[in-house]
């Protein structure tokens, strides 16, 4: 398909603005004036428009295709949410509005952060991380603060050997050193390890609960009591509170922070890779650390405060993703007590159900109760043909369905992770499973077909060694 | 059931299939004192009940969201073309995750390859990352990205940065190893000034962090100090407007190594604040260390040319506590919609918009001027300057909001001690602004200040 | 079965080191550059980088994984191999040969009794 640039037309967006005239060209003093102008694209409107339509055709997301991407939680993400990030009143607030003339976002966000109090069992939560790995580093700064506040230096975060790299990568930026703690037989933390590496310079450990291989950590509490006893925090990785949300809360289990990730467990959309929100939620003991801008009630009006003295400081420029936030306030609206007691209980459920019937040819990581989500790996037989999960992937997009995640948690060998959400009808699952269990087949029948997937796809099998190995990042490049 | 599609007959087959008598029991390995949590949330409602109450709420900021919008200090009020927010609604696109399936992916991935593509052109720059969270956080992983490259920890930022942006530096440099010293890039009074900057480099120094327009919405030529600062092997990062670079001479022309800034300006709207989108873009030696997603250009199996994520080894999920940064979930589709935004305007577009920014203040500028007991500062203004009046600033924001004028940002009642003073405000205009608009503006803000005198 | 050249030195982090007198070359084995797969891109340390043994000294990388390589022994980088940083897949090619990483000069070479023979090497890339 030809790129923006190699497109003509007559006409461009001149039309979009009026001409200024020469005496406004002439207020540019020469020495700071651009020599040439930049070379964007000359197109009219229309050609624009279908340059782009013919983008989104070669593109698929949660509207057209099952998309059980582990730990990335693609449930359907309502319309409605949409039309209301989209109401004026919202979408042309200028963030610097004065509080008086903004009630009606600020009640919004404020009640938003109740409820997710309720939800993770927590006593306060700030909006302004923008993205999970945001909430993350957020958090642990939010940690460092309170030791530093009790003059207690801590320089070491554990995580587990099976987390999502941005825990350590978050850990390393909030300026802690790493240490992975290994899982036991069964996938969850091993307790023994997570003892010995527990100690007066532990600050925190980082764990998702359920773990990064869709299983319930069933000793959780006694984790909480170690780092709790060697006066470390427990810090709660929200990617997977789809798993146990309207039925267990993190604050309940002893974490003392959590962070959310609004565009998984709360229906915003994923925007082909963001916006999200990932707020944090604390125990009152590390409220005063929270980042500015807290939203304040002060009878039935809100304000924005400044940060109190003991703050971390600021996140973002503002408050967070906040178009992104009133989707899940919308979200959650309708759902409301019924509905969120359904989501974790619905997710489950479809997650266990397409884990059994997909066992006999992608038998499970672990032989244990999945929750959201579960680790499969291809069958001995399967592997033995030299076909790679890579392979199944790419084939699987010729059955019409997204992927799963794969290759992840780094843990388990050609690993394929399922996660079809509360959203999809059983017949959708079921098609899926066929679908696994078809190309199982051709595997052991035909295994050059797997490795010459996709077929039906927009494009063919992409070289990505080559755009690692001939970098080309702009047109300009690759000219 | 809102958004469940499995109905009660499916969910109990399929219990029935796993052998478990009802949806509680798919718990039953979590221990019982966990899930007795009665959850006090308010009930369920209907789609049109929600959508009564969002159109509530979103009425009570309706004064905010009608006025006429003089506000800025980060968040400015351009135009968002139709055609961009038609096609923001393709489901495809906006409902998709981040595109490790190349083969399903290359309209998002072609997208941000042309984004990156016009962000590098912009900004006369070698390549640009596929986004970041926003301009104050771009600016935190510039100096990352310099620090990295320098094997040096200590930075210097112009003070006359956004306050904001300097705080979220102030929040994360410790973390990351940086060492942060703020240095006045000028007064109001006298202009800007990057002697005292370039003295401040040192020969242990990563990197001088200098915006283009400054806070105040001066512009200021930094040939001479990129000199002063390579000549010290550190790097000139240059945090930019984007807007402005259709008519001024852009970073990568000004010496800078690399620019980094906020997006916004490019069709996103206002949105309370985000999403927004942060801008990085860098010189092509820088690329390594440089943080983000970044898509690149490849064939595939048919030998098409075709688009996919590439260098992920710098990224947080291969290399963990190594990573460039830690980010992973990033604003794409703001990225999306800020290619769509400069493909729409074309440049003649954007050269007609940011000359408009220049053309509206000084027309405000010297309508001002002429009110007795006003003060204006001296510079290259674009799209935003400080003015000053007697009267606290709070309390003309006040005045003018009651004529549905938003007049401007009170500086000491927003970002508290700095070098203004009680009665600056923060005024913005954009290519929205009319001539009636700004002669409203002028009038209000005489009336208010000659009733103080 | 990757190959384990009996007249080399060896680490748990899969280098092998070659010591003529006060004089190091290092690499990765066999086994490493094939569980890597395609290596894209090598950062080398400049000659004259000194680094403490077991200190990060170079970065191997594919598509999908990168690699810190650590020094085996105290010493000060003679010269890094040129031709790789220019053609990495010299890696996957010649592991033993054209694609050594660095030479430099060991502190002690005394020291050089602590790294594993080719048994205990080829014990651990069972693993």
């Amino acid at each position: 398909m030809e790129l923006v640039f190699e497109k003509h037309s007559a006409g461009s967006g001149a039309a979009n603005v009026p001409d200024p005239g020469p005496a406004a060209e002439a207020l540019v003093p020469p020495e700071l004036r651009r020599a040439a102008p930049p070379a964007l694209p000359e197109l009219s409107e229309l050609d624009v428009v279908r340059h782009y339509l013919a983008l989104s055709r070669r593109q698929v997301g949660v509207d057209s295709v099952f998309y059980p991407l582990g730990s990335c939680t693609m449930k359907y993400n309502p319309k409605l949410c949409e039309e209301a990030a989209r109401l004026p009143g919202f979408a042309r607030l200028h963030p610097h509005a004065p509080d008086e003339l903004c009630q009606g976002m600020l009640a919004l966000l404020w009640n938003l952060e109740r409820q997710l109090c309720e939800i993770c069992g927590m006593d306060a939560f700030t909006l302004a991380p923008m993205a999970g790995a945001q909430g993350e580093w957020t958090g642990l700064l939010i940690v460092k603060a309170y030791h530093d506040a009790r003059n207690d230096a801590r320089t070491e975060v554990l995580v587990p050997d099976s987390a999502h790299g941005t825990n350590p990568a978050s850990a390393a930026v909030a300026g802690f050193e790493v240490r992975a703690v290994a899982s036991n037989a069964e996938g969850e933390v091993d307790l023994d390890a997570l003892k010995r590496a527990v100690g007066p310079k532990t600050a925190a450990l980082m764990l998702t609960n359920p773990n990064t291989l869709g299983l319930f950590e069933t000793r959780i509490k006694e984790i909480a009591a170690v780092l709790h006893e060697a006066g470390a925090l427990l810090y709660y990785d929200g990617a997977n509170l789809n798993a146990i949300c309207g039925v267990a809360r993190p604050g309940d289990m002893g974490f003392d922070i959590v962070h959310v990730n609004i565009h998984k467990t709360f229906a915003t959309p994923h925007g082909g890779g963001g916006p999200g929100a990932g707020p944090v939620g604390v125990k009152a003991h590390l409220a005063p650390f929270l980042p500015a801008p807290r939203i304040v009630r002060d009878g039935e009006r809100f304000v924005r405060a400044e940060a109190p003295p003991q703050s971390i400081g600021r996140t973002g420029a503002f408050g967070g993703n906040t178009g992104v936030l009133l989707r899940a306030y919308a979200y959650l609206a309708m759902l409301g007590r019924e509905g969120v007691a359904r989501v974790a209980r619905y997710a489950v459920l479809a997650a266990r159900y397409l884990a059994a019937r997909l066992a006999a040819d992608f038998p499970p990581a672990y032989d244990r109760p999945c929750m959201h989500e579960f680790v499969a790996a291809p069958a001995a037989a399967i592997l033995k043909q030299g076909v790679k999960t890579l392979d199944i992937a790419k084939r699987l997009i010729d059955y019409g369905f997204h992927p799963p995640t794969v290759y992840f948690p780094l843990i388990v060998h050609e690993a394929l992770m399922v996660e079809p959400t509360e959203t999809e009808p059983r017949e959708r699952l079921d098609a899926f499973a066929a679908a696994m269990r078809a190309i199982a087949a051709e595997a052991l029948e035909t295994p050059e077909k797997l490795k010459a997937a996709p077929q039906n796809a927009p494009v063919g099998r992409v070289d990505e060694a080559k755009a690692a190995r001939e970098l080309v990042l702009t047109y300009d490049m690759a000219r | 059931m809102p958004f469940i599609s499995l109905t009660e007959a499916d969910a109990a087959a399929m219990l029935g299939e796993l052998g478990l008598k009802d949806l509680d029991a798919l718990f039953a390995h979590i221990p019982a004192d966990l899930r007795g949590h009665a959850f006090a949330l308010p009930p369920g409602r209907t789609q049109l009940e929600v959508e009564r109450e969002l159109e509530d709420l979103a009425a009570r900021n309706q004064r905010a969201a009608e006025g006429v919008c003089f506000l800025g200090a980060g968040a400015y009020d351009h135009h968002v073309p139709a055609a961009l927010r038609e096609i923001l609604r393709r489901g495809e696109l906006y409902t998709a995750y981040t595109p490790y399936q190349p083969e399903i992916a290359q309209g998002m991935l072609q997208a941000l390859f042309e984004y990156q593509t016009m962000v590098a052109r912009l900004t006369g720059l070698d390549v640009a990352n596929a986004s970041l969270y926003d301009g104050a956080t771009a600016c935190l992983e510039a100096l990352g990205l310099a620090v990295r490259h320098t094997n040096r920890t200590r930075v210097v930022v112009d003070a006359n940065l956004n306050p904001r942006w300097r705080e979220v530096i102030r929040t994360g440099a410790a973390g990351m190893g940086i060492a942060v010293v703020e240095v006045s890039g000028g007064d109001l009074e006298r202009g800007r000034d990057g002697a005292a900057l370039a003295a401040a480099v040192d020969a242990s120094t990563a990197a001088l962090l200098v915006p283009n327009p400054d806070f105040f919405g001066r512009y200021a030529d930094c040939k001479a100090l990129a000199e002063a600062v390579h000549a010290r092997g550190a790097l000139l990062i240059g945090a930019a407007a984007p807007l402005s670079m259709a008519i001024f001479e852009p970073p990568g022309a000004m010496g800078c190594d690399v620019a980094c800034g906020e997006g916004q300006e490019l069709g996103l709207g206002l949105n309370f604040g985000g999403p927004y989108l942060g801008f990085l873009a860098a010189r092509k030696e820088l690329v390594r260390r440089m943080p983000g997603r970044l898509v690149g250009m490849t064939v595939d199996s048919r030998g098409r040319r075709v688009f996919t994520l590439t260098l992920q080894t710098r990224e947080q999920h291969i290399r963990r506590e190594k990573a460039t940064s830690n980010i992973c979930s990033n604003q794409s589709l703001c990225a999306f919609a800020a290619g769509l935004y400069l493909a729409l305007m074309g440049r003649e577009g954007i050269r007609r918009c940011a000359l408009a920014c220049l053309g509206g203040i000084a027309a405000l500028r010297a309508k001002l001027a002429a009110i007795p007991g006003v003060a204006l500062f001296p510079g290259v203004h674009w799209r935003e300057c400080v003015v000053r009046t007697p009267l606290p600033a709070e309390r003309l924001c006040e005045l003018l909001a009651a004529k549905g004028i938003l007049a401007g940002v009170p500086l000491a009642a927003r970002f508290g001690t700095g070098p203004w003073q009680a009665g600056d405000v923060l005024v913005a205009v954009t290519e929205k602004r009319t001539a009636a608009e700004l002669e409203s503006y002028a009038a209000a803000l005489r009336e208010a200040v000659s009733a103080a005198r | 079965m990757s190959k384990i050249p009996e007249e080399l030195r060896y680490t748990r982090e899969h280098e092998w080191v070659r010591l003529e007198g006060d004089v190091a070359t290092v690499g990765i084995t066999d086994f490493a550059q094939d569980q890597l797969g395609e290596v894209i891109y090598v950062e080398l340390p400049p000659a004259g980088r000194t680094f403490a043994a077991g200190a990060t000294m170079a970065v191997v990388e594919s598509v999908k994984a990168a690699s810190d390589i650590y020094a085996p022994l105290e010493g000060e980088v003679l010269e890094n191999n040129a031709k790789l940083i220019e053609e990495p897949g010299g890696l996957n090619r010649s592991p033993y040969g054209d694609g050594w990483l660095v030479k430099m000069r060991v502190a002690n070479p005394a020291q050089a009794g602590a790294l594993l023979t080719p048994e205990a090497y080829a014990a651990i890339a069972k693993e």
